[in-house]
């Protein structure tokens, strides 16, 4: 009754006309970014930081919430009717959403995505209302050596998780725990590497250099080849899939709520990789394997609900560690940072206004987001008629202003110009940015609590593995790092076996 | 050589990492159980230089992934020249002036051949953007040259 009654007093703070406006603000422009592609949910996040500093942390965290599961509802429309995702979490849904489109079912994959997106959507928060008090009582038995192993655990996550090798993870990983080094130290108030600039003291903006590798490294990328694209033109009636098409995605919308939820709580985890995970997951279990890729709509329905109910369930370990798990986490994270909130076990106790008002938010956002995805989706479309080029300069100019307002200074530009090469160099060299990105904001808190750990101990760096819970948290992490090595030598013992050169 | 990007890749990180690990040492390292400010990125650019090293020996060894083909890239080249040039004249000239230079500059390298419409669009941009972050949502920006006018 105790949940009942907090998620009385949250829906009392989010149904205030102001919260309501910056729930609905957040959703729109969230939506809006989600369509268009090449603008994500972090640059827009980050945009919107500087808006937030005079509103209350909570109509802040209710908009920034906003646009990240926002996105995740405007994100299918361009993977289905252009077969170009609109953000990362909906590349898989152009499999088969695209191709649902080409037979004259736009209408069904996008009511499909929606429902799926609001249920996922709707199953997550109601995870995160009843799981996070209880994590966040026993992240409260934490100490630094627990931290410091689960800081260790997100970022292995952080690296397994993201594409590409584990070894150009690891070292992105080491750029951004040196990056996050940068100004003062926290322990001795010594300068390091700020090569004598003052704007550095202050340490690298986290802000800035994500929109630096996110924004402007993606936009150098497409400047590449400038894309011809197309709208496919179908009409779009028929919104509801029908009696045949819930019979075969029924289950589906269930077990991408549930797979999305789980891999949303993982550090490292998230919206994007949420999305591949349903997607392969209903291939596996499917009875017709083979009608995946030619229009399943299953294969819409599964992703889009997994990447919502992953953006929704993401906020549990950083409400209740305060580890941010992804990128559009922590800039909320960082949001948090600037009201003066720590994010950590205390939150819920310390700020429930925050915690429930977030929450009753986000039922009303995700039932909003159904409102303005299914009737009005006619409009969104109108935006994807908005030529490329035009689409460049405005990601240009918000990323600009972005970065300027972190600290009014063109400094701040140039450093994410810099930063933009920077991502631009090392997509071509198939190096993962987000590992790097999240270890610049767990760095800190990571030699923090490694050094607290260490003087607890007085010098006995076993500490770490005489800890029962930082020992099963290293142990996962060691695991996780050995799977690719085992992997790869058992796979060339076998080809050697078989005579087999690959 | 499909795999210079990752001997190009490994050797920047190598660098990076000794670089580092020889400003740590001018901080002071302390031992491991008291540690002193360099310590941290001492390891951590150790960690890397050893990560980096595997990378270098992969790739002379024919494994790994290398990197993708450029495409054109006076496009990518120019618009990274000219936000440079940006951050530099932004304070001067003020974000209206800045923003409409620059705006003008990517619509033309993306194929805006109407000069007319290049440059309404951009003065659209940067004095829309000015007044809806400026004025409306309190983010203030340089105002430069323009600062009696606005």
């Amino acid at each position: 009754m105790d949940v009942l009654g907090n998620l009385g007093s949250g829906f009392a703070i989010a149904l205030t006309p102001w919260n309501l406006l910056y729930g609905l603000v957040g959703v729109i422009l969230g939506t809006a970014v989600g369509v268009l592609p090449g603008l994500g949910p972090p640059a827009t996040i980050a945009l919107l930081l500087p808006v937030t500093y005079k509103m209350n942390p909570v109509s802040a965290v209710i908009m920034l919430g906003g646009i990240y599961y926002g996105a995740m509802f405007g994100g299918s429309t361009t993977s289905i009717l252009l077969n170009i995702p609109g953000e990362p979490a909906s590349v898989v849904t152009c499999l088969d959403g695209y191709k649902m489109a080409r037979q004259g079912r736009a209408g069904p994959a996008l009511g499909a995505s929606a429902i799926g997106s609001f249920f996922g959507g709707i199953v997550s928060v109601i995870l995160l209302m009843l799981i996070a008090p209880s994590l966040a009582a026993v992240g409260l038995k934490f100490g630094p050596p627990e931290y410091t192993s689960l800081v260790i655990l997100g970022l292995m996550m952080a690296v397994y998780l993201s594409e590409g090798s584990v070894l150009k993870g690891l070292i992105m990983m080491m750029m951004g725990i040196l990056l996050g080094t940068v100004g003062i130290d926290p322990a001795f108030g010594a300068e390091r590497f700020t090569f004598g600039i003052p704007r550095l003291t202050g340490g690298l903006e986290f802000v800035v250099v994500g929109m630096g590798l996110f924004g402007i490294g993606e936009v150098l990328i497409n400047l590449e080849a400038p894309e011809v694209r197309e709208i496919f033109k179908t009409s779009l009636k028929g919104l509801l899939p029908n009696l045949e098409d819930w019979r075969r995605c029924w289950a589906s919308m269930i077990r991408g709520s549930v797979l999305g939820s789980l891999i949303g709580v993982l550090p490292g985890g998230g919206a994007v990789i949420s999305s591949f995970v349903a997607y392969a997951l209903e291939k596996r279990v499917s009875k017709h394997p083979e009608r995946f890729g030619k229009g399943a709509i299953e294969g819409v329905m599964a992703p889009e609900t997994a990447n919502n109910a992953a953006a929704t369930s993401s906020f549990i370990p950083l409400l209740t560690l305060g580890i941010p798990g992804n990128l559009s986490i922590a800039m909320i994270f960082v949001a948090l940072m600037i009201h003066g909130i720590r994010p950590g076990p205390m939150l819920i106790q310390e700020h429930p206004d925050l915690f429930w008002g977030v929450i009753a938010s986000m039922f009303m956002g995700n039932a909003l987001l159904l409102a303005l995805n299914l009737p009005l989706i006619g409009l969104w479309v109108k935006l994807l008629t908005i030529p490329y080029r035009y689409l460049v300069v405005v990601i240009i100019v918000i990323c600009i202003i972005g970065a300027y307002s972190v600290n009014y200074t063109a400094f701040d530009v140039g450093a994410m110009v810099i930063f933009g090469c920077f991502g631009y160099l090392i997509r071509k060299a198939r190096f993962p940015a987000a590992p790097l990105v999240l270890a610049m904001i767990l760095g800190p808190i990571l030699e923090r609590s490694m050094q607290q750990s260490i003087m607890m101990s007085g010098g006995d760096f076993m500490i770490f593995f005489r800890r029962p819970i930082s020992s099963v948290l290293l142990l996962v992490a060691g695991f996780l790092m050995l799977t690719p090595v085992a992997r790869s030598i058992w796979k060339k013992r076998r080809s050697s076996q078989l005579g087999v050169t690959s | 050589m499909k795999k210079r990007g990752d001997t190009v890749a490994s050797f920047f990180g190598i660098f990076i990492g000794v670089a580092v690990m020889i400003g740590a040492k001018r901080l002071h390292l302390g031992t491991p159980s008291e540690p002193q400010p360099g310590f941290f990125p001492f390891a951590v650019g150790g960690v890397l230089i050893v990560l980096c090293a595997i990378l270098l020996l992969q790739a002379f060894s024919g494994r790994g992934e290398g990197a993708e083909s450029f495409g054109e890239l006076w496009r990518p080249a120019i618009l990274a020249i000219g936000l440079f040039v940006y951050s530099v004249l932004l304070d001067p000239l003020g974000y209206i002036i800045a923003t409409t230079i620059l705006s003008v500059v990517v619509l033309r390298v993306l194929d805006t051949k109407a000069w007319l419409k290049l440059a309404g669009i951009s003065l659209i941009l940067s004095i829309g953007t000015y007044f809806l972050f400026d004025r409306l949502l309190d983010v203030s920006l340089p105002r430069g040259i323009l600062i009696g006018l606005l």
